[in-house]
């Protein structure tokens, strides 16, 4: 297995200033977009993507190659911490087993750019915890299924399961209520 | 693949059928020679979340959160060089004091140790106002 990120590792560990550079501008868009979109708040987000690279810089001494992809770790390290916050929000559950969920969104006719990305965001924020994940590691942080289905612990029949309940609200949320893209 | 399973990967992955699973993607050709119109009617059923779900961007990472991130990074470890040159300071001005050698010899002193003790990155840029694109470039691959 070739990670693209192993090599900056060791270097990282080195204290070598070009290679932490390149992690953080490799990496911190992606961890702040998959925060951002777990947690619904920006500000919470960015503290997320602080404490994930505060754990990079401890491990990448001891990173081990070969064993993980280090991207598929750091979406871990993130995924949990995203976890605790919504586990204090009571916003958490390991088993999703809602179906459906009530469009309550307020249709509008004629949305700017920014309230438009509002409505998404506020969509997504609305699905059942499980679905949203599913979305945002599949879609979103464009994993492969099987990346997806082993960061949740789950098949990837039920990551299917999840993925298509996920678009399927995400349809009620937004389209039907009004918001598109036109 | 028949139709049905086609239907179900739309409804899964969406339209973009670079993001289907490899194994996937290598059945659609075969199928479309036969239900092409079905097929179609399944991509376009989806196309249209699939754009709002792409409509929502994030802004770029603050430069005063990617300030914060690299000033937290392990710093480079202190080289020969570098540890040397917390002596030569004294070494240049003694060289005027005791020896005579001069300003000349003194001033190139202070430059080496100027130069060897350069300043390595990136701690306070937000303080000087710089952006972010001044800090670290994110490229335009994210979103």
């Amino acid at each position: 297995m070739i990670d693209p990120d192993g090599d900056l590792l060791p270097a990282i560990a080195r204290g070598d200033q070009y290679a932490i550079k390149q992690m953080v501008a490799r990496k911190l868009p992606r961890l702040l977009a998959l925060a951002t979109r777990m947690l619904g708040n920006r500000g919470e987000a960015e503290d997320v993507a602080q404490e994930t690279f505060v754990r990079i810089w401890k491990h990448a001494a001891e990173w081990q190659p070969g064993q993980a992809k280090f991207d598929t770790w750091m979406h871990q390290v993130a995924l949990n911490l995203c976890y605790d916050r919504l586990r204090a929000r009571r916003e958490y559950a390991e088993e999703d087993d809602s179906e459906q969920i009530d469009p309550a969104l307020i249709p509008e006719e004629h949305l700017s750019a920014q309230q438009q990305r509002d409505k998404i965001l506020a969509a997504l924020s609305r699905l059942p915890s499980r679905q949203r994940e599913a979305l945002i590691l599949q879609y979103y942080q464009e994993l492969s299924n099987i990346e997806a289905a082993t960061l949740m612990g789950i098949s990837i029949d039920a990551l299917e399961s999840l993925l298509s309940r996920a678009r399927r609200n995400m349809r009620t949320l937004l389209l039907d209520q009004g918001v598109s893209n036109k | 693949m028949n139709p049905e399973a086609f239907k179900k990967l739309c409804a899964t992955y969406g339209a973009d059928t670079q993001r289907w699973p490899e194994a996937d993607r290598a059945n659609i050709g075969e199928l479309s020679n036969r239900h092409f119109a079905e097929m179609r009617q399944a991509l376009d059923a989806e196309t249209e979340l699939d754009a709002l779900l792409d409509a929502h961007k994030l802004e770029a990472p603050s430069a005063e959160l990617a300030s914060m991130i690299l000033a937290s990074a392990p710093q480079k470890a202190q080289t020969k060089e570098q540890a040397w040159s917390w002596w030569w300071p004294s070494l240049g001005l003694a060289g005027v004091g005791l020896a005579g050698v001069g300003l000349a010899g003194a001033v190139a002193g202070i430059m080496l140790v100027s130069l060897l003790t350069s300043p390595i990155l990136f701690s306070g840029a937000a303080d000087k106002g710089l952006s972010t694109s001044e800090i670290i470039d994110f490229g335009q691959d994210w979103r």
